[in-house]
């Protein structure tokens, strides 16, 4: 009980809604139950409520209100441990005034597995303007595409980084443990040491191709109406040189991407030059906090800030 | 195998229920062979061809010392440990400074520095060299001699603990009991919270600094040398604390290796409370056969003076340890010219710590900075208040919180007590209670639910 008191204030991320995982329409591999209250500070310090739909956004989501733009990815958009109100939906919408930005990104479901739940988003939140995608790197493997391409439902392969697969599965388990901080924490702590573990194993390499994303990025711009502007955020992860001097990793094909991007009529929005500005002139990173590497892991408030700001500009320019 | 993994916390469970049914039914020889064997397990568990060197060492300590008047056979005891530590863990230093001065490269060979060669070669010299100094008596027992190098607590990472200390020991019976194992138990958990929690925490923060100090702004450089002051304390203290608090509970007792060192008031009381089992090692068999104190001012300077430089190289194969001994020992010297006063009031205290510990930090650069050139660019960092990234760590607060926090605790303690020497002291509860036993289990809590579980091996392994 003492442990379960110190852990809220430090681990009390949302569970994953077991209903909603059950049923056969997925907008994302799951989501989460509805009007929790979280906080965590492994990585930075967020903290908020879940919305009436299970997903992280200041306002609950109302059917009668028309949605403009969808957000839709990985943690990354769910702004995981960065408060809710420095997460790039809640900064668009402060700077979109008349739009309505909502977000429906969750922890794991990141491109290009979020396509796979594009078209029952689309149908559920019928998105008038624009539909953003997320992705830290261009380059994925032959099997990944080939799987978005099948369109395989995958909700079984996402997992919530709040809990675990064999926990959740019995009832009387599942209330115990989602109550308790503590002894969630102490399971995320094993699960860290079992992937240290299996971190070592060889990673496969393979080369960008071109043929496969195209298809991906057609099937894309296929789902989504015409009408729906589509665009794809790049946020590259970033690395220190030993002269201090910030570099972009993964973005040897970036340019093809790109390129394949416009054929299909997709915006694609590249966050390499605003990161590199940013830490040249103010000496900000987009990723990482406080309590954790420098320029590692999720982007923090200012990487969502200046994804916020791009994007802006991006839809300004086009209306 | 690390103290800090689930291979040791097996290992250990093993270890204490193997000796309490060995106790219970067999002899005191079926133990110590058991805890030898454990012993060079959990050696042989990082690299088993390790075992056969350090049988070597036991090996020539066991027949050098049994010959301690001649002359040669006693040298030759001497040398062979150190002719092991040479060549393993300073043959390619030497070679790559040779390669350095005459500027053609020598090449270097392909070695393994076996984990705690440092720590084991220093106990087989204070065998050999206690028995020829009639300190102790030859250890006729092969079995005891080995279990005293071997002993896994203090095998790979100290403290160094001597002859006369752990020999006496193994002879008396020594017990697992439920007095010490709860006492022993409460110091290892100390020691993990300060390695686990704390201290590798405070590493990825210091390394992001020192991997790129010309990134960074110089008060975040500062904040990561006090962060790597506090890293490195709570790593080699918590390794300390869990070294002895493991051998208590097996029934035996090691000499605590840290007193608070930065509260010392001058660099001499600094190296009386910082890796004790070190400084006292380097006094008895350096510094006093160099001829301490008894041959005047100047030979004691100088002498000092050595004792740190040969300090400083055994941490490590590298001229930044070297330099760090160099100024640790420049540093003695000076604070043995400057006449103390005899009554300090309180300003002259807080001033004399600040002094040091400012000083202690700033030799700490040198020892964590990977050569002269990431030391500079940290120096200058801090002085020309170089802008850069702000990293304001909050693991770095945290942990000067709790240092502070400890160090009052200890200093009010000490106060009570009407203790002129402020000595540290572990928080151990009575685990009869209730209260006590929910305190360890918040503590054990703790420990499992905020470690840092990258990988981070201890700081002193590599010495």
């Amino acid at each position: 009980m003492i442990l379960n008191v110190i852990f809220s204030f430090y681990f009390n991320p949302p569970t994953s809604d077991k209903e909603y995982e059950k049923s056969s329409f997925l907008v994302t591999p799951f989501k989460y139950e509805p009007m929790e209250r979280f906080t965590y500070a492994l990585e930075g310090h967020g903290h908020g409520r879940v919305n009436n739909d299970g997903y992280i956004n200041v306002e609950d989501y109302d059917s009668n209100k028309e949605v403009n733009i969808l957000m839709v990815g990985s943690s990354q958009f769910e702004a995981f441990q960065v408060d809710i109100k420095n997460s790039v939906t809640y900064r668009l919408n402060e700077l979109l005034k008349n739009k309505f930005v909502y977000n429906i990104g969750v922890s794991g479901n990141a491109f290009p597995e979020s396509i796979t739940n594009i078209a029952p988003a689309i149908i559920k939140y019928k998105p008038t303007d624009y539909i953003i995608l997320e992705m830290s790197d261009v380059k994925y493997s032959d099997q990944e595409l080939s799987k978005v391409l099948e369109e395989e439902d995958n909700k079984k392969d996402s997992e919530s980084s709040s809990g675990s697969k064999s926990v959740k599965n019995n009832n009387v388990i599942r209330k115990f443990y989602r109550n308790s901080s503590f002894l969630r924490l102490l399971w995320r702590k094993l699960e860290e040491l079992t992937d240290n573990r299996e971190a070592n194993l060889p990673e496969a390499k393979e080369e960008f191709n071109e043929k496969l994303t195209g298809e991906v990025l057609n099937k894309i711009r296929t789902i989504v109406e015409n009408k729906v502007k589509v665009i794809i955020v790049y946020h590259p992860s970033v690395s220190l040189e030993s002269d201090g001097n910030l570099i972009l990793l993964n973005n040897e094909n970036v340019e093809k991407f790109s390129k394949l991007c416009t054929e299909n009529g997709i915006y694609f929005l590249d966050m390499s030059d605003r990161f590199s500005a940013e830490y040249k002139k103010n000496n900000i990173l987009p990723y990482g906090f406080s309590n954790t590497s420098v320029g590692k892991g999720h982007l923090n408030k200012y990487g969502h800030e200046m994804i916020a700001e791009e994007l802006y500009k991006l839809i300004k320019e086009e209306k | 195998m690390s103290f800090a993994s689930i291979d040791f916390l097996i290992f250990f469970i093993v270890v204490i229920l193997g000796t309490l049914i060995i106790q219970k039914f067999f002899s005191k020889r079926v133990k110590e062979v058991f805890l030898l064997i454990a012993s060079y397990f959990f050696y042989g568990y990082w690299d088993w061809r390790f075992c056969f060197l350090l049988l070597f060492v036991t090996l020539s300590s066991y027949f050098t010392a049994k010959y301690k008047d001649k002359k040669g056979i006693y040298i030759i005891g001497i040398v062979i440990p150190l002719i092991v530590l040479g060549f393993f863990k300073y043959f390619n230093f030497f070679l790559e400074s040779v390669s350095s001065i005459i500027g053609h490269d020598l090449g270097i060979l392909n070695i393994i520095l076996p984990v705690g060669i440092s720590f084991y070669t220093f106990q087989a010299l204070s065998y050999v060299i206690d028995v020829k100094r009639e300190k102790i008596e030859v250890e006729d027992d092969f079995i005891r001699l080995a279990l005293y190098l071997s002993f896994f607590p203090q095998l790979v990472a100290g403290p160094i603990v001597r002859a006369a200390d752990f020999l006496p020991q193994l002879k008396e019976e020594r017990k697992v009991s439920s007095e010490n194992f709860k006492y022993g138990i409460q110091l290892m958990a100390f020691g993990l919270f300060k390695k686990i929690v704390i201290a590798d925490h405070l590493s990825v923060f210091v390394d992001d600094v020192f991997k790129v100090p010309v990134a960074f702004h110089w008060a975040t450089i500062v904040l990561a040398v006090i962060a790597y002051s506090i890293q490195i304390y709570f790593d080699f203290s918590g390794y300390s604390d869990i070294a002895i608090g493991c051998a208590k509970c097996l029934g035996y007792d090691f000499n605590s290796n840290f007193n608070l060192p930065y509260i010392s008031q001058n660099v001499t009381e600094f190296w009386r409370r910082w890796h004790i089992s070190l400084s006292t090692w380097l006094k008895e068999y350096l510094y006093i056969p160099l001829g301490g104190n008894r041959k005047g001012k100047v030979r004691q300077y100088i002498n000092l003076f050595i004792t740190m430089l040969l300090g400083g190289l055994w941490h490590g194969a590298s001229w930044t340890f070297v330099f760090w001994g160099g100024l640790n020992g420049l540093a003695l010297c000076i604070d043995k010219m400057i006449p103390k006063k005899k009554e300090k009031n309180l300003f002259d205290k807080v001033i004399g710590v600040i002094l040091t510990y400012t000083f202690i930090c700033f030799t700490w650069i040198f020892f964590r900075a990977d050569n002269f050139t990431n030391a500079w660019d940290i120096i200058k960092g801090i002085f020309t208040l170089q802008k850069g990234i702000s990293q304001p760590f909050v693991w770095a607060f945290v942990a000067i919180i709790l240092l502070v926090i400890f160090t009052i605790g200890a200093i009010i303690k000490s106060h009570k007590n009407k203790d002129k020497y402020v000595d540290g002291y572990y928080p151990i509860v009575n685990l009869n209670t209730v209260f006590g036993l929910t305190i360890f289990f918040v503590v054990i809590g703790l420990i499992f639910c905020l470690a840092f579980t990258g990988e981070q091996p201890f700081v002193y392994f590599q010495f």
